[in-house]
């Protein structure tokens, strides 16, 4: 070798040992019985010596650990890396953590010749995480107790507000006759108004059991759900001379209740909202889900989804106000022109969600609305249901 | 001494006034001839039943022909009630219709499984309390042969009709 190439081979030596040496994770090297043969000047300065002072010294004579000296011998044997997340060093405090890679080198026979041990610091995501989790309990918790707040409240709601309407029946029914003047018309508004509260807090009720009263999630045919629905439904559809035509429609995994309520919502409103020239037509029929702009929850692909679009003939609506029909008590249209309490939509979009689904709609006034339902197929998360009474 | 009645006695177990007022009422509007009785809680209910506390010296028949039993009361509430009238060989006999605010399917269950004969959730409007206190008469007290129809015995033995 002549003297150009024994310096060329120095010169790259320093390099290495000088990027190995200013590397900031802490790094060593050891050999198959874990004497240190080289440590980094991170590794000395975390463990707080001089790099010197690790030369030759067993490696689990410093920090003796039996699990990991079991987990370094295994390497050793099979010459297989090992990885290890956020877990914490005796070399560096007990307050810090660290992914950890315990990587063999091996020579040409496939046998282990030394270990690297090559350390990253994981301290501030460790603590973001627990942070995290600390602020998803809280969340959870603050969620369920408004859930039980509006579930109570509505219940115990009822309570006096039948006594209201009760005491109101039996006065008209006692002395209705007797009452002069405008009397007995503001005993009856008061008890129409006692009714209409009674539906508001009923709608309430039903909105906030979506998640406190739910079922678990179960193979739901929806084919079976809309028959249901449509014999439900059948002497309002008599009464309208309006015609429901249903295609096929999937399998999937729900909460068979809520299946029946979101699509017998859907197809009664598609009734209510008819228009006064002819009978109306409803139309439920699935729907492959191409490329959309549809984001997709975490853990469901796109394609594990279905798409259910249920369309009607109706007056439609306004698409300026499709924020509107889906926010409680929301109603786009006069009490006297049609009846309702405006939860309708809210719950649907609340079973929905529930489902890890989305539920949109379009519509061009005076000729009709389409309501599209996405669903997942199956549900892969265990669901967050809770039951009170 | 125990004075005869000569209607049947339901006994209401409710710890609200108003709801006894409404059920009474509307046992009168059905037609229904009944007398209607109000304990408050599960704990009077006993007393009411084993004629003791405030109910030592009453003067009436100890066994109602039918309970109507509110489940959410304070002191004992109605499924504890129930429990121990169900315990007891003579008090069992008397059908206890459980008539509540509560739909829950828990209570509904259970109710039927601790040995109550009915379950009717209270209706909303006064209307169909009418016509729910007017069927349930009508059914318990008139079609229904019940161990204690009146005055607190039981009923005379009857020739089977096939």
């Amino acid at each position: 070798m002549n003297n150009q190439a024994i310096q060329h081979l120095q010169e790259r030596n320093t390099l290495l040992e000088n990027i190995l040496f200013h590397i900031a994770s802490p790094i060593l090297y050891m050999d198959p019985d874990f004497r240190l043969i080289l440590v980094n000047k991170a590794f000395a300065a975390w463990a707080g010596h001089r790099r010197e002072f690790f030369v030759g010294k067993g490696y689990f004579d410093l920090y003796p650990d039996p699990r990991r000296e079991a987990i370094f011998k295994r390497a050793v044997e099979t010459a297989e890396r090992y990885f290890a997340l956020q877990e914490t060093f005796p070399h560096t405090g007990e307050d810090t953590y660290w992914d950890w890679t315990l990587q063999p080198v091996t020579d040409d026979h496939g046998t282990v010749t030394g270990l690297i041990l090559n350390l990253t610091e994981v301290t501030e995501q460790k603590l973001a995480r627990q942070q995290w989790r600390h602020y998803r309990k809280k969340l959870e918790r603050s969620n369920r107790d408004l859930q039980d707040f509006a579930y109570t409240a509505s219940h115990d709601l009822q309570e006096p507000l039948r006594k209201v309407r009760a005491f109101g029946d039996l006065l008209k029914r006692r002395f209705g006759k007797t009452l002069q003047g405008d009397g007995l018309d503001f005993l009856e508004r008061m008890v129409r108004a006692a009714d209409r509260m009674q539906h508001l807090i009923e709608a309430l009720l039903t909105y906030s059991r979506i998640t406190t009263q739910a079922q678990p999630f179960e193979k739901v045919d929806l084919n079976e759900t809309v028959a249901e629905i449509l014999s439900n439904l059948e002497s309002r559809i008599s009464e309208t001379g309006g015609r429901v035509e249903v295609g096929v429609l999937p399998t999937i995994e729900a909460d068979p209740y809520q299946m029946l309520q979101l699509f017998q919502n859907l197809v009664a409103n598609a009734l209510k909202f008819h228009r006064n020239g002819g009978p109306p037509l409803v139309r439920l029929w699935e729907e492959p889900v191409g490329e959309t702009e549809f984001q997709p929850p975490p853990l469901i692909p796109v394609d594990e989804f279905c798409r259910i679009r249920v369309a009607d003939n109706g007056i439609g609506f306004d698409e300026r106000h499709l924020d509107r029909i889906f926010a409680p008590f929301q109603r786009l249209h006069g009490r006297s022109e049609f009846d309702g309490v405006g939860m309708g939509l809210s719950i649907c979009q609340r079973i929905v969600e529930r489902h890890q689904g989305r539920i949109t709609a379009s519509s061009i006034k005076g000729e009709g609305s389409t309501f599209t339902v996405e669903l997942p197929r199956s549900q892969p998360l265990p669901d967050q249901r809770r039951s009170t009474t | 001494m125990k004075i005869h009645k000569t209607s049947p006695v339901i006994l209401m177990v409710d710890d609200d006034p108003d709801d006894y007022y409404l059920t009474k009422a509307a046992l009168e509007e059905s037609g229904a001839q009944t007398e209607l009785d109000l304990v408050a809680d599960g704990q009077e209910l006993l007393d009411y039943l084993f004629c003791r506390g405030k109910f030592v010296d009453a003067e009436r028949p100890s066994h109602p022909s039918l309970i109507l039993l509110d489940l959410n009361m304070p002191v004992k509430n109605g499924k504890e009630a129930l429990t121990e009238l169900k315990a007891d060989p003579d008090l069992r006999q008397i059908p206890v219709i459980i008539y509540t605010n509560s739909t829950a399917a828990e209570d509904i269950m259970s109710s039927y499984q601790l040995g109550a004969s009915s379950y009717i959730p209270k209706p909303a409007s006064f209307q169909s309390l009418v016509e729910a206190m007017g069927t349930l008469s009508k059914y318990w007290l008139d079609i229904a042969v019940l161990p204690f129809m009146e005055s607190g015995q039981p009923p005379p033995e009857q020739p089977a009709v096939s």
